[in-house]
């Protein structure tokens, strides 16, 4: 009976993360159709559409590649993103799992600080 | 026909507005006695009741979707104005002054200005992932909201992981910045992106970490269920347990909220306005509204999980039974029947009266129309405190959100003035900031905290 | 006068409409990640089909995985992967992507791919499930978090270990990638 209401509660969150996600789209596009109605539309001339670089003609490619730095940060956050969930789930018992939880987690976190270090020695953390 | 016409087109624009809506009025009062008599609105209303009673999870679902998602609107205009007003305050100027008095409709007619705007779809874009940006960004801001406690019994959803929830879904408002980035077709719109979505997925890691402290404490992830261990006085507020988790959250979420000074998102003297350059109209709007609607909800966390949430700072019915002061809160309206109504339309004007006359006579020179009007103000404002003096203490949900709100505003005013009186940082001090420092710092937190819980369940 | 239990006609449970949708979003993400032209448009598919996939683990009764799969693919990944691609690419690179010229190959790895999974549902035979509500109550959060950090400690710790070399290997290359180049300014004029 106890696995039961658990069920029931752990669906009914997902009707109402569903339902409020698509409340919230549905939201958003009626603002937008409506503004779509009541605003003045032109079609300008050919600078109308074009890239805005504060009022002069756009310059080189718009697509530009930019430097690796953004990439080495988003690898980062993957890295420390799983150890956040895993922390999470350890804070969450920490109670029973005491003194051995305690050393597991100061290991598993400690072997993701050599990462951090490792990055910090290099220089990566640094933006250039 | 000219009978009607005529008139009409002579009458005032408040006049054509309030006309219809008599006459709209007259005409329910109308139906609902005919209904009365004949016995057809019993039934229905009864008939609705059953309705609502047989299908209450639907409704209260219904209900709270919609609260929930009209409440960003207020909320986002009134935080949008608190802005104007302090900056301007800060900046020694006078700020908004003309729309309503000090300028407080100002936001609001912002926001429907922007609505007639011109919603321009620059010629390079992605048009799908153009529109979609907003959305994106928007949802990631306000589906968080959901599980946030705003009163006793008053939230969208209790849930048990509501804090992994809550991170899990704010981070889909990078996946907005980066598409907006993307698909305008700008250098500086996509470098905007990728510098917002770079700045917030590195302070994401601090914040998330810096609550870890608060899991343990209370071994939950359920909001509702900490907002009620920090019961009590103020002593029992986790910042006063997690200070250093308190300020690691504070400068984090001052990040991801894309606030001065770590403002770099929209840093206008470099990338012109970062990933909604290329953005106009509504589509624009709603970049607008998520930022403020995340700063709100990001104020609102903070005040959950470290500022107490919905308790009253200090508790005042020790007090209150010391003093022998005991409040019948246990009025029920209902049981006054047919005298309410009476009391409802006698009290007031009586009351009016009682005020305007003394006025009247002992400002001789004013005419009895003005004294009338102060007298009004005076009897609604006394009358308005007094209801909100009973409504606090009868209901713990008024009082809740008399606090949960004060808070999570004083909240808001501290971005506020800080975004006007901190520099800019540069992007290079603002990304090693959070991986150099804050990071070290939570984890410091984290382990600290550990080793004091050790400590007291050892002894 | 309540909604009935179960979907008139059909006779399923609501639940089962969650299911039908949420898969059939899923997969015909997963399609238009594979066939589409545009590869931003790809990464924005395979989004969706992560939080399709979140959904299907919720209604599985694990939502302590859902939360990981939005958290880390949702929040992490597709983060990573879209800027792995902005990157990369740029309006003057080559409109067929990479896949395009490789989809048979990939077409006969997916087909095999489907007939092993098919052919291992089927052989393998599924303990029974005692009511669908206690599968869900050994599962709720509190419990995985107790058994991974009692009886399967190890398996934590090794993850650490994959992440840590994850983790030095990205910043190897970067590294290494950086250094022919260096001194030529990058367009954003920081580098």
């Amino acid at each position: 009976m106890v696995g039961a209401s658990i069920e029931v509660q752990v669906t009914t969150g997902l009707w109402y993360v569903l339902g409020f996600a698509a409340a919230g789209v549905g939201f958003v596009f009626l603002t937008i159709g409506l503004a779509w109605l009541l605003s003045h539309r032109s079609k300008g001339d050919r600078h109308k559409g074009l890239p805005y670089e504060s009022g002069i003609d756009t310059y080189g490619d718009t697509w530009g590649r930019f430097g690796l730095s953004f990439y080495i940060y988003a690898l980062m956050f993957v890295a420390f993103d799983i150890e956040v969930i895993f922390i999470f789930l350890w804070a969450l018992v920490f109670r029973d799992v005491v003194l051995g939880g305690f050393i597991s987690m100061v290991m598993f976190v400690g072997i993701l600080l050599l990462g951090l270090g490792y990055a910090w020695r290099k220089g990566v953390l640094s933006w250039r | 026909m000219s009978i009607i016409t005529r008139p009409w087109s002579r009458m005032t624009l408040a006049g054509k507005i309030i006309l219809p809506l008599l006459l709209l009025f007259v005409l329910l009062n109308i139906l609902i006695v005919a209904g009365q008599m004949t016995g057809v609105l019993p039934v229905l209303v009864n008939g609705l009741f059953q309705v609502i009673n047989d299908n209450v999870d639907i409704f209260r679902f219904i209900g709270a979707v919609t609260a929930l998602l009209l409440f960003t609107v207020p909320a986002a205009f009134v935080i949008i104005f608190m802005e104007m007003k302090l900056i301007a305050f800060i900046n020694l100027r006078l700020g908004p002054n003309r729309q309503g008095p000090w300028g407080v409709l100002s936001s609001t007619l912002h926001g429907f200005k922007v609505l007639a705007k011109e919603d321009f779809t620059p010629t390079g874009a992605d048009v799908p992932v153009f529109t979609l940006a907003p959305v994106v960004t928007y949802l990631g801001a306000v589906m968080t909201i959901m599980v946030i406690p705003f009163a006793p019994g008053l939230f969208g959803l209790d849930m048990n992981l509501g804090l992994l929830y809550f991170f899990a879904v704010a981070g889909l408002g990078v996946i907005g910045l980066m598409m907006g980035g993307w698909s305008s077709f700008n250098k500086y719109s996509l470098l905007g992106g990728l510098r917002a979505a770079a700045a917030i997925i590195s302070y994401e890691i601090p914040l998330t970490l810096a609550v870890v402290g608060v899991i343990m404490l209370t071994g939950t992830m359920s909001l509702n269920a900490i907002v009620l261990r920090q019961s009590g006085s103020f002593i029992d507020w986790f910042a006063f347990q997690q200070p250093l988790a308190f300020i690691i959250f504070f400068i984090a979420a001052t990040a991801e909220g894309g606030r001065t000074p770590f403002d770099l998102t929209e840093a206008d003297s470099e990338i012109v306005a970062g990933f909604a350059t290329e953005y106009s109209g509504m589509r624009f709007g709603f970049f607008f509204f998520a930022e403020y609607v995340n700063l709100f909800i990001l104020s609102a966390l903070m005040v959950t999980l470290f500022l107490g949430g919905w308790n009253a700072p200090l508790d005042i019915q020790p007090l209150l039974d010391w003093l022998h002061i005991t409040v019948n809160s246990a009025i029920d309206p209902g049981s006054l029947g047919i005298g309410l109504l009476w009391i409802i339309l006698l009290v007031p004007p009586l009351a009016i009266l009682a005020v305007t006359l003394p006025i009247w006579m002992i400002k001789s020179k004013w005419s009895f129309l003005k004294a009338f009007i102060v007298g009004f103000v005076i009897v609604n404002v006394i009358g308005g405190a007094i209801l909100a003096v009973w409504a606090y203490i009868t209901f713990p949900f008024v009082a809740g959100l008399f606090w949960f709100f004060g808070k999570a505003f004083t909240m808001v005013a501290l971005f506020v003035i800080m975004r006007g009186t901190l520099p800019r940082v540069r992007i290079d001090e603002l990304m090693g900031f959070a991986w150099k420092w804050l990071i070290p710092a939570a984890l410091l937190n984290l382990f600290v905290t550990a080793g004091a819980l050790l400590v007291l369940q050892a002894r | 006068m309540g909604l009935p239990q179960t979907i008139p006609l059909l006779g399923w449970s609501w639940d089962d409409v969650i299911f039908v949708v949420l898969s059939g979003v899923m997969l015909g993400s997963a399609l238009l990640v594979v066939l589409g032209r545009n590869i931003i448009r790809s990464g924005l598919f395979m989004i969706l089909s992560f939080a399709a996939l979140a959904g299907i683990y919720v209604l599985l009764g694990a939502p302590i995985v859902a939360a990981a799969q939005v958290l880390i693919y949702i929040g992490a990944i597709s983060v990573l992967i879209l800027f792995a691609i902005m990157l990369t690419q740029s309006k003057g690179g080559s409109a067929a992507l990479t896949f395009h010229h490789q989809a048979k190959a990939a077409g006969l790895a997916a087909g095999l791919l489907a007939l092993i999974l098919t052919v291992t549902v089927l052989w393998t035979t599924w303990p029974e499930a005692v009511a669908p509500g206690v599968a869900v109550a050994t599962a709720s959060t509190v419990v995985v978090a107790q058994l991974l950090f009692s009886n399967n400690t190890m398996a934590v710790e090794v993850i650490s270990v994959l992440l840590l070399a994850a983790v030095i290997g990205g910043v190897f290359l970067a590294k290494r990638e950086e250094a022919p180049d260096a001194g030529e300014p990058t367009p954003d004029g920081s580098a």
